[in-house]
């Protein structure tokens, strides 16, 4: 009778422990990340938490089309630091933006040392000018223009507004604008469209500003730039910085 | 305290548990078993950005093998200072027939490129095109950060090498099968 009782309660134990571990193992709370698991999201813990499955890079999952590759081209090159061998003038005389003439040049540039002439790099512009007038524009207008190469990244800085395919620099500024002066592409050029600051890029005295602008090619400039009065009409364009972005 | 030295109701209550925390375990042995690599950050989708293909944004990117881009650079790196260079550069890369005559004229005949490092290989746009022949394409942008060496002997420098680290964007075409 005893024996008979004590095998019931160990049937009745190992049902029980099959129902519990059946119930834990499909427990959604408990879920587990699987072998090739598809594409999607899946909620752990009812709604608290969620895991985003990315698809995977190697090879065609289930139900995915299959992928023959045809063709890979060199579309651009941005040179991020150091030499580009891609630089459409000078792919070996060139080191962080600025191309050479001479050998010796780059080798002094590539070991952290300053040329003289500064090459024909973004860092041309780095200088500081004497904004001048425009022969059309009225007379208490001055300006400086930046134009840039977008294909070789060299930088000429103009002080007048004859030019300026990347940036005008102007003041006063245009109609009701705020500030002492303000900064546009030309658009009669259409080479760069300005990316930053959204609207006017509205300048005062003594602030800098940086004003990031792109050409067509996608080529990507942030120039920084400082206003400095002398008094009347007359300022100061300080240039700290033109770098590719 | 030992077993039978227990309650029959809570020995019960310990042997169930032990057989249901048992069976879990046994239930479900699968596991993940690998890191899976981070997606793409999606930028917005731009017709410039497939060489002025026109092409249909996919709604979600397929990142294409990181292997195709490493194979490319390799053979791009390869191909510097060679006239096969030509036919690696996408026909809109910016000034390429300028490149190539600087490169035939500007670049010492013995200077090589060396490839240091791939890194950060990302499928940052893609769209879907029919080609001419009614072939369903997969067009990609693929970026890759890579460091390079060039490399040469120079009469007066002696033995001259410029690191320098670029971002190459390349077009990836596939066909849809």
């Amino acid at each position: 009778m005893l024996e008979s009782a004590m095998r019931v309660s160990v049937w009745r134990t190992f049902t029980l422990g099959l129902v519990l571990g059946t119930l834990l193992s499909t427990n959604p709370g408990v879920a587990r990340a699987q072998e090739n698991i598809e594409e999607g999201e899946v909620r752990v813990g009812g709604a608290r938490a969620q895991i985003r499955i990315v698809p995977n890079t190697v090879g065609p999952r289930a139900g995915q089309l299959k992928r023959r590759l045809v063709d890979v081209r060199v579309a651009r090159v941005v040179a991020v630091t150091g030499n580009n061998p891609t630089n459409q003038r000078q792919p070996v005389n060139n080191f962080n933006g600025q191309e050479f003439t001479s050998l010796s040049d780059t080798i002094t540039a590539s070991q952290g040392g300053l040329v003289a002439g500064g090459g024909q790099g973004l860092d041309n512009c780095v200088t500081t000018v004497s904004m001048k007038l425009s022969g059309t524009a009225p007379a208490n207008f001055r300006f400086a223009s930046f134009d840039i190469d977008p294909n070789t990244g060299s930088c000429v800085l103009v002080a007048d507004g004859s030019t300026g395919s990347a940036l005008i620099v102007q003041t006063p500024p245009n109609g009701a604008n705020p500030g002492q002066g303000e900064a546009f592409p030309d658009a009669s050029v259409g080479l760069f469209t300005q990316v930053s600051p959204a609207g006017t890029a509205s300048m005062f005295n003594n602030t800098p500003i940086t004003v990031t602008v792109r050409a067509t090619n996608g080529f990507t400039v942030a120039i920084t730039i400082t206003l400095i009065p002398k008094g009347g009409n007359e300022f100061d364009l300080q240039v700290t910085s033109v770098v590719q972005v | 305290m030992k077993t039978r030295d227990m309650a029959p109701g809570v020995r019960l209550i310990v042997l169930t548990c032990v057989v249901g925390v048992a069976a879990a375990l046994l239930a479900d042995v699968s596991e993940a078993r690998e890191m899976r690599r981070f997606n793409a950050i999606r930028t917005p989708q731009q017709v410039a950005q497939f060489g002025g293909v026109q092409v249909d944004p996919v709604d979600r990117i397929l990142p294409v093998d990181p292997r195709v881009a490493r194979d490319a650079i390799t053979k791009f790196i390869g191909a510097w200072n060679t006239p096969l260079i030509n036919s690696i550069l996408a026909e809109n890369f910016v000034d390429k027939s300028r490149f190539l005559d600087s490169t035939a004229t500007n670049v010492p005949r013995n200077a090589r490129l060396r490839l240091l490092s791939i890194q950060g290989v990302q499928t940052i746009a893609q769209g879907r095109r029919s080609s001419e022949d009614g072939e369903r394409q997969l067009i990609s942008t693929v970026v890759a950060t890579v460091r390079t060496q060039v490399e040469f002997n120079d009469a007066t420098s002696g033995f001259v090498r410029l690191e320098g680290t670029n971002d190459f964007y390349l077009t990836v075409t596939e066909l849809l099968e």
